[in-house]
């Protein structure tokens, strides 16, 4: 059968662009601090009614804009988004956006579990616009990322606490990428095993590099310097080797990923019976309170006539 | 008791007990939990291989056990120094001293240089290994897996690629159920 090549095209110019994003990516995690955000449609829309305001545009004249830009209006986006919708509003004010230059480096439209978000590394410019209301901490789909060279070089002087930094955005960074494959609780089982890990090899590192010259001073023992780092190197990497081993085994990762799956899933199910209880007060106090028959109900049954 | 004229150093004996039991603790854990961790791995691998596991994942940093137990054996060396020293009350005379502090450094230098470089021809052993059993390594196993030091070895190619194997490993399923779904989907 021959292949379509439209489709080979179409996947060279995706594997191309996500090249060209990666690779800009890596270059600014060289060279400057970056923040990766995740943003749902709503959340866009309101980054860039900020970025606008300040721009000292008027209110009336940010609505056209955006209807203009998006086909959408501000109120429709605001209030409700399909998935359709949130799909255009995403690529095209991320691509207007990115032309102005001035607010974020490189963007990605994804989606995740049927729904849009826009993945955006932003200058330290954005960080001005995604403040409390529009980019809330304990909002779960948002995951900021922030290294820079200092952070890095204070992270190297104090050793492995390296790979307490480097785990979460690297695995943030194969989560963004790697197209719906991945969960993001089979992410956050990563990242807390990963930093369990890390503590413990760093404890353990620092403990042997520490109690060696201690050794060697009791005993009355005089040895090269470096002895006791290569100590704590040789045992750091015995016991991330062995709590590798044991996570691998176990299947600890992937007994947390099943547990908050489990969790995520038993609280939206608590939700949604929440929603379905207050729906169904809300139904019967406008029936009793909101309308004569109902009126009449509630005092026959209140009166104990009518039997509750 | 030291007299003046003797060169050993004075001896703190409880930090030489301390410290000694803990050396030795580490040094022989760790020895010992190496020795037993890649004999349960050769085993796991030789299981996998006998049974014909459609994926078979391979810890490439346990490979680094295979030497680093001289350098754990080298504080192990160290913590006994300790605990015979504090029993004794005083030091090692000069000569056995030097001889024990050479001993100690070149474990622990051998054991970290070794671990490196011993990790790194055992895994080129193991993938011979796999190779000849007709398994083929997946190119991006991190991306796979999402787990680090491992190698993703597969008994057809385009299991590296497979969507539902993919999404399975994305998902934090064990790699043994993955091997259970694969199977049943072949029959």
């Amino acid at each position: 059968m021959c292949p379509d090549p439209a489709h080979h095209i179409n996947r060279a110019r995706e594997l191309a662009q996500e090249r060209h994003l990666r690779v800009s990516l890596n270059e600014q995690l060289a060279a400057n601090r970056i923040d990766v955000y995740v943003l749902n449609a709503r959340e866009l829309t309101d980054v860039w009614v900020k970025a606008q305001k300040a721009g000292g545009k008027a209110d009336s004249e940010i609505e056209s804009q955006y209807e203009r830009i998006t086909g959408f209006t501000l109120g429709a986006i605001r209030d409700h988004t399909g998935t359709v919708s949130s799909s255009i509003v995403l690529a095209k004010l991320g691509a207007d956006m990115h032309r102005s230059g001035a607010l974020f480096g490189t963007y990605r439209v994804i989606q995740r579990q049927g729904k849009n978000f826009i993945v955006l590394s932003g200058y330290a410019g954005l960080r001005r616009y995604l403040t409390a209301p529009v980019y809330g901490v304990g909002n779960p789909k948002v995951i900021k990322m922030g290294i820079g060279q200092a952070a890095a070089k204070g992270a190297l002087k104090s050793g492995a606490v390296l790979t307490l930094i480097l785990s979460p955005a690297v695995r943030t960074l194969e989560w963004l990428f790697t197209d719906e494959l991945k969960t993001m609780e089979a992410m956050l089982a990563h990242i807390a095993t990963d930093i369990a890990k890390g503590f413990i090899t760093a404890g353990a590192a620092y403990f042997t590099a520490g109690v060696v010259p201690a050794a060697l001073s009791a005993l009355g023992f005089s040895v090269v310097a470096v002895i006791p780092v290569f100590a704590g190197i040789v045992v750091a990497i015995g016991a991330g080797l062995v709590l590798n081993w044991v996570d691998n085994s176990l299947g600890l990762t992937e007994k947390l990923t099943d547990a908050l799956i489990q969790h995520k899933e038993s609280w939206v199910k608590a939700m949604e019976e929440n929603k379905r209880s207050i729906d169904q007060v809300r139904r019967e106090a406008n029936y009793y309170f909101g309308s004569t028959r109902g009126g009449l109900d509630f005092i026959r049954r209140f009166t104990g006539s009518g039997g509750w | 008791m030291a007299t003046i004229n003797d060169s050993r150093p004075p001896i703190n004996r409880p930090v030489a007990l301390w410290t000694g039991v803990v050396l030795s603790v580490i040094g022989i854990g760790l020895t010992a939990l190496s020795i037993w961790i890649l004999w349960l791995n050769h085993r796991a691998y030789v299981e996998a291989i006998q049974a014909g596991v459609p994926i078979l994942l391979e810890d490439t940093g346990i490979t680094a056990l295979y030497l680093a137990p001289m350098a754990y054996l080298g504080l192990a060396l160290l913590g006994m120094c300790g605990i015979i020293v504090a029993i004794r009350g005083k030091g090692f005379v000069k000569s056995v001293g030097g001889k024990l502090n050479r001993a100690v450094t070149l474990l622990i230098v051998v054991g970290l240089f070794g671990a490196l470089f011993g990790s790194y021809v055992a895994n080129k052993l193991w993938a011979e290994n796999f190779q000849n059993h007709g398994y083929s390594e997946c190119s991006q196993p991190f991306l796979m897996t999402g787990k680090w030091f491992t190698a993703v070895w597969v008994d057809s190619v385009s299991l590296c690629d497979d969507r539902r194997v993919l999404k399975l490993f994305g998902a934090g399923k064990h790699v043994s159920y993955i091997n259970t779904f694969i199977e049943e989907s072949r029959h």
